[in-house]
């Protein structure tokens, strides 16, 4: 699932990436926020969301039902 | 602008060799384009060639710290927007599909003005092209 990982955001257009520098470490420019691909639990949709930084490694996994 | 894959990538297999895409924005240098399931993801701008380098009017562009490029329509570009539109926020999703609709409205436009532009009558008559048209 992680190979099918896609990038929904990046670097100053993390509404976080401040807190992920300070907290974490690393520059903004290479934060990323991913998704995974959707899948099913029973009839509902839902997604893993998290951040990740070369170097630094995945942070803040959630899991996102989708509507 | 409008780029195609430059070679055909097992990482990428939601994206079509030859096939034309428009460029929505530009975040942290990365293209943002409609993969073939017509989400907006980011793409590593290293794996397109340039079909037409003309930007929107309309795009607002700001660097960050260590020089990279953001450069988006004014509704696009707040920080957290696409993080809202891919928790399905109403608003975004909303305020996306406008602003792409628009977005494709403009490139069609120009496409055409640019065609009649650089093609004589002659070629455009025969359908003889000097440009790769945008897949709109």
């Amino acid at each position: 699932m992680i190979s099918q990982s896609r990038v929904i955001a990046k670097g100053n257009r993390i509404r976080d990436v401040q807190r992920l520098v300070d907290l974490y470490g690393g520059r903004k420019s290479k934060w990323v926020k991913k998704s995974s691909p959707r899948f099913e639990i029973g009839k509902d949709q839902y997604e893993y969301h998290w951040y990740e930084h070369p170097g630094l490694g995945r942070v803040e996994l959630k899991l996102k039902q989708m509507i | 602008m409008i780029v195609k894959l430059r070679r055909k990538n097992s990482r990428y297999p939601d994206l079509t060799r030859h096939q034309n895409y428009v460029v929505i924005g530009i975040e942290a240098d990365d293209f943002r384009i409609l993969n073939d399931q017509g989400r907006p993801y980011l793409f590593p701008a290293r794996l397109f060639e340039i079909v037409d380098p003309r930007e929107p009017d309309n795009w607002i562009t700001e660097f960050g710290d260590n020089g990279e490029r953001y450069a988006y329509p004014q509704p696009l570009n707040n920080p957290g927007f696409f993080e809202d539109f891919f928790d399905d926020k109403k608003k975004a999703v909303t305020n996306f599909w406008q602003t792409v609709n628009q977005g494709l409205a403009a490139a069609r436009a120009a496409s055409q003005s640019f065609r009649k532009k650089t093609l004589s009558p002659s070629m455009l008559k025969t359908g003889l092209s000097l440009a790769p048209q945008a897949a709109i």
